[in-house]
């Protein structure tokens, strides 16, 4: 596993490359005020309108169609998404809570999210980009029948991964999206195949099949294991980061191996990262500890004394293992 | 496989997606219109209104419609409803069906899933291991890429920081519902006995 020095070393290394780099770009053109004006007017679209579509959604060889909606009731807006492929999944989010239900396993999962989130997938949570990313309009082309800008938002340093987002230039909804790897490749995307915008949505697309109030008895309610949301109170605290990346929430959860898992959330506007901190149950085999792929995600597990910590994130590995290796108990 | 095979194993979630099919979806119209009108029988089996649609247009689709024969891989959990079986119920021949997918399984097989056609030519969408190292088969999960990832190794636990990890991500499809059993089976005695 690397020491702390020679990750500083990389760190040091990808700052240094960014500096080079933006020494030889352009100073912010016509091009990038579009682009930003496009990309704002896309974030406060996806949260403003009503819509229904079926979308096609891609990482790696891994496939999934799904039914998004998103309406208005009493005044409170909810959006369902169902999964058509595959064993049955619905998603529902309202006043700020996912309902996740999996009717195969009689099994529901309740979670609060994070204000503004939406299901739409690859849509950042935070409109402040500039300081570690830079948009850039690219064009435009058709997404399911609609004629759209594409912007990409490039990362300023190699602490983040690239995303294009193809916007519908009538109503700035996201119709297609794509998250890239420093090679611009594709690592994960979404689009639309077939979408209806604003409007009134039918009520049963908005409403699942299930209705967490009258479950059978033999359906299990898994709300996430948190303890406590209070912020502050995990005993831990990230000493150092990558630019740009900072400490958005933590809470205490019960996990399968601990009853007291600290969970700190690190984001930089567009990438998150999440860190958990649990004791260690004996000796971790030495292969078990290092960084780690699963599709798009990064994982970095080290131990801290008697503690390992987990890292895991849609972001390069450097990030990921920077993160865990700014861990630090709280004095 | 023809694109109403693709589409049609595209909507029951079947073998491994083809980027290049998927990229094509996303931009050909006439591919699309198929697309959707699948989804339309899809939603009106299911009890949704629809989106609107050209009904004419969709019926006569719907006469025109191939026998879809696709070749089945297992699938763990039992499924409801099947666009493609019932897809395939219309078009009347079922007993014929039945007998060319019998034969479709002792022909010989062009690779591990349905869409294995084009893809390794073709895909778009980087792939974990070609990321890593082109050259390195897809046997090759759990050995160390040249930049020192890993895979995750077969039966390692991350699943559930994945899932906790999920309201704050952005991507609630990225896990399937494969991060949910895991944890599941770990910790609940009477979801093993299921």
């Amino acid at each position: 596993m690397r020491t702390i020095g020679a990750l500083t070393g990389r760190m040091a290394m990808v700052a240094m490359a960014c500096v080079l780099g933006s020494a030889s770009m352009p100073v912010a053109s016509q091009d990038q005020a579009d682009a930003t004006s496009i990309f704002q007017r896309m974030l406060r679209a996806t949260h403003e309108l009503t819509y229904t579509g079926v979308l096609v959604y891609q990482q790696g060889g891994i496939s999934e169609t799904a039914r998004l909606a998103r309406g208005i009731e009493r005044g409170s807006a909810r959006e369902r998404m169902e999964i058509l492929d595959g064993a049955p999944r619905e998603l529902l989010l309202a006043n700020g809570q996912l309902e996740c239900y999996l009717p195969n396993l009689h099994r529901v999962t309740v979670e609060q999210v994070p204000a503004g989130r939406s299901l739409l997938p690859i849509l950042p949570a935070s409109s402040e980009v500039a300081a570690s990313y830079r948009l850039r309009a690219e064009g435009s082309a058709r997404v399911a029948g609609r004629d759209c800008d594409t912007i990409l938002l490039e990362p300023r340093d190699g602490f983040r991964y690239a995303q294009r987002y193809w916007i519908d230039r009538a109503s700035g909804m996201l119709m297609k999206a794509q998250i890239l790897d420093e090679h611009r490749a594709v690592l994960e995307q979404f689009a639309f195949t077939q979408v209806q915008i604003g409007g009134a949505i039918a009520p049963t697309l908005l409403r699942p099949g299930y209705t967490l109030s009258r479950l059978g008895p033999d359906w299990r309610v898994d709300r996430g294991g948190i303890r406590s949301p209070a912020p502050g109170d995990t005993g831990w605290q990230l000493a150092t980061a990558p630019p740009g990346y900072r400490k958005t929430a933590e809470v205490v959860r019960e996990m399968s191996r601990s009853s007291r898992v600290g969970h700190m959330i690190v984001s930089d506007g567009v990438s998150a990262i999440s860190v958990f901190v649990e004791p260690a149950r004996g000796d971790a085999p030495a292969d078990s500890l290092g960084v780690f792929r699963t599709g798009a995600f990064h994982v970095f597990k080290r131990r801290l004394d008697a503690f390992v910590v987990t890292a895991v994130g849609e972001a390069p590995a450097v990030s990921v293992q920077a993160i865990a290796e700014g861990v630090v108990m709280r004095q | 496989m023809t694109d109403e095979e693709q589409l049609s194993a595209l909507m029951d979630g079947e073998g491994d997606a083809d980027p290049a099919f998927v990229e094509r979806l996303m931009q050909d119209d006439a591919l699309r219109q198929r697309w959707q009108e699948q989804h339309v029988v899809s939603d009106l089996l299911r009890g949704h209104a629809p989106v609107p649609f050209d009904l004419r247009r969709f019926q006569a689709a719907l006469v025109a419609e191939p026998v879809v024969m696709v070749r089945r891989r297992p699938v763990p959990h039992p499924r409801p409803f099947s666009a493609s079986r019932w897809w395939g119920g219309l078009s009347a021949v079922a007993a014929c069906a039945a007998v060319v997918l019998v034969s479709s399984l002792v022909l010989p097989r062009h690779g591990g899933g349905v869409f294995d056609g084009a893809s390794g030519e073709q895909a778009n969408v980087a792939s974990t291991e070609s990321r890593s190292n082109p050259d390195r088969p897809a046997s090759g999960r759990g050995s160390s890429s040249a930049d020192g990832v890993r895979e995750v190794p077969p039966g390692a636990s991350v699943h559930e920081y994945l899932l906790a990890h999920e309201p704050v991500s952005g991507s609630f499809l990225s896990r399937g519902e494969s991060v949910f059993v895991q944890p599941v089976n770990a910790t609940d005695p009477r979801q093993s006995a299921r």
